[in-house]
């Protein structure tokens, strides 16, 4: 077996799961290439590192507190409005788990992500009244953290793709780049329209809808990739 | 005919014969209990499973000289691979493999097509840019490709099929079915149908199937025209929003209204006696029809 196939093999090598036709040769293998020898290593302390974390993992003791007090002023706020439909109650809890999402990832998240809404401007949303305001701002201030998330992740997956890009067809890359393109230009479109009417939860979930097929997509073709 | 003739004839069919000689024959048999799991891997040239009931797994194949297929496992679990002598240039491989009906068959290729029947088990295929063509009605199928188009003729329990450019195209039913694609079409027809979920970025979908009363359908483009067609009778309650898409709606004499957040338009609307299946249509720019079938 050559290199090529058997640094795909070796996941399978380190966790056992190799059957006794394959664990030879790779055996054999691992020990003349110091590449494979050093991915085995590195596997390995994975594999130990993760026997080591906990199976859960408890939020800090003021995330509930923090949560409570937030939701608690949203409705004490939300009382003073007259609401005339009934429908407006699920409107409301949207707004208020949007609100208590954002404040969760807020206290879970780093100081970083903390700067990063801090900095961001206030959407417009002065001809909506005070309720559809305090939830359009939280479902914006939601979806900003969400979005953020999502740039990050698309990056690093981008960048992946970018190092397997050689194995892959150059018709096929062409055709991978045309899709991803395609969804660009749907999210650009889509986002456009979201900058200019911040509260408008359809959008909203358009544009992260569309960044979760990007993202998707990406993933997809990294995970084709490897082994190809 | 003079013999410089007849030997130039001669030296042309050698000639013309030297791909098929570069070819050898492949023929294996592992033992794979009938609900066992299998897995291949084939880059370039074809992958054809069946699946029987036998708890036996039978590869045939031709391979390119130089080529080798690593087969193996035990009988809860195996798998196989080619591995090219030439990975820069690999040549194909075309397999023919049996397998027992209700095993899980995994499956990857680059440009080799897929083609599958009669496998009850689950099913996950992945092909960069070739074709997947699944007959049959295996309890789970998750199919994907980058640019491949996926072929669905059965009713897979689960399903799930994913492809950027290519299409998708599923005849047949299924009580949980999750399409997508971004610019290739979406086209399903038949049924019934339960939970349903087809989303494209501007790939145009058409449906038109049996949807059960206490169905969920979703639809979701960014700017691919949505065709709904609903057998006559069927009780169903549509829920159409766009921002910048046009509706039409053949199944009522509702018509659209302007959008709640000041954009698009919505439309809802009721056939049969109502309530029933849930559709609920979602498009940025795309055109929407809703009509009755036969």
């Amino acid at each position: 077996m050559t290199h090529e196939v058997i640094k795909h093999l070796l996941d399978d090598y380190v966790t056992g799961d190799l059957n006794e036709d394959a664990r030879a040769p790779v055996e054999e293998h691992v020990a003349t290439c110091a590449m494979c020898a050093e991915e085995v290593r590195s596997l390995k302390k994975v594999l130990e590192r993760a026997a080591d974390l906990p199976k859960s993992i408890d939020p800090p003791a003021e995330a509930w507190s923090n949560i409570r007090a937030a939701i608690l002023r949203e409705e004490n706020a939300v009382k003073s409005v007259a609401l005339p439909h009934r429908q407006h109650f699920w409107n409301r809890r949207f707004a208020l788990v949007a609100a208590a999402a954002a404040i969760v990832v807020a206290v879970l998240s780093s100081s970083a992500t903390a700067w990063y809404l801090s900095s961001r401007p206030t959407p417009e949303v002065a001809s909506q009244g005070p309720v559809d305001s305090r939830r359009g701002l939280a479902a914006y201030t939601a979806f900003t953290i969400e979005e953020n998330n999502y740039l990050r992740t698309v990056a690093s997956l981008q960048a992946i793709l970018d190092q397997q890009e050689s194995v892959l067809a150059p018709e096929t890359i062409a055709q991978l780049k045309s899709s991803l393109r395609t969804i660009d230009e749907a999210i650009l479109e889509a986002r456009s329209a979201l900058a200019r009417d911040p509260s408008n939860r359809l959008l909203i979930d358009m544009v992260s809808s569309s960044y979760k097929q990007k993202v998707d997509l990406l993933k997809r073709s990294t995970e084709m990739t490897r082994g190809t | 005919m003079a013999l410089r003739e007849i030997l130039a004839a001669g030296m042309a069919l050698l000639l013309s014969a030297s791909p098929s000689i570069a070819q050898k024959k492949y023929e294996r048999r592992l033992p794979l209990g009938m609900e066992g799991s299998f897995r291949v891997m084939n880059m370039v040239g074809s992958v054809v499973v069946h699946g029987w009931n036998k708890d036996t797994v039978l590869i045939r194949g031709t391979v390119a000289a130089g080529d080798k297929i690593y087969a193996g496992g035990g009988y809860t679990g195996a798998k196989m691979f080619v591995e090219s002598a030439n990975e820069k240039d690999p040549k194909p491989t075309n397999l023919e493999i049996w397998v027992p009906a209700r095993a899980r068959i995994w499956v990857k290729t680059a440009t080799a097509s897929i083609d599958v029947d009669s496998v009850a088990g689950g099913l996950d295929l992945y092909t960069v840019s070739a074709t997947i063509d699944v007959n049959g009605s295996p309890r789970e199928l998750n199919a994907e490709a980058i640019d491949g188009d996926i072929h669905i003729i059965g009713s897979p329990g689960w399903l799930r099929a994913k492809s950027a450019s290519g299409a998708v195209t599923l005849r047949g039913g299924s009580s949980d079915a999750a399409l997508t694609t971004v610019s290739g079409t979406v086209k399903v027809e038949g049924g019934p149908f339960e939970r349903t979920k087809i989303e494209t970025v501007t790939g145009n979908v058409s449906f038109a199937g049996r949807v059960d009363r206490s169905g969920t359908f979703d639809f979701d483009t960014h700017s691919g025209s949505i065709d709904i067609g609903i057998p006559d009778g069927t009780n169903a309650t549509f829920s159409v929003v766009t921002i910048a898409g046009s509706i039409a709606n053949k199944v009522s004499r509702a018509a659209a209204v302007p959008g709640q957040f000041g954009r698009g338009s919505e439309l809802t609307t009721e056939m049969g006696q109502g309530a029933g299946a849930k559709i609920t249509v979602r498009t940025f720019k795309g055109s929407v029809t809703i009509r009755r079938t036969k």
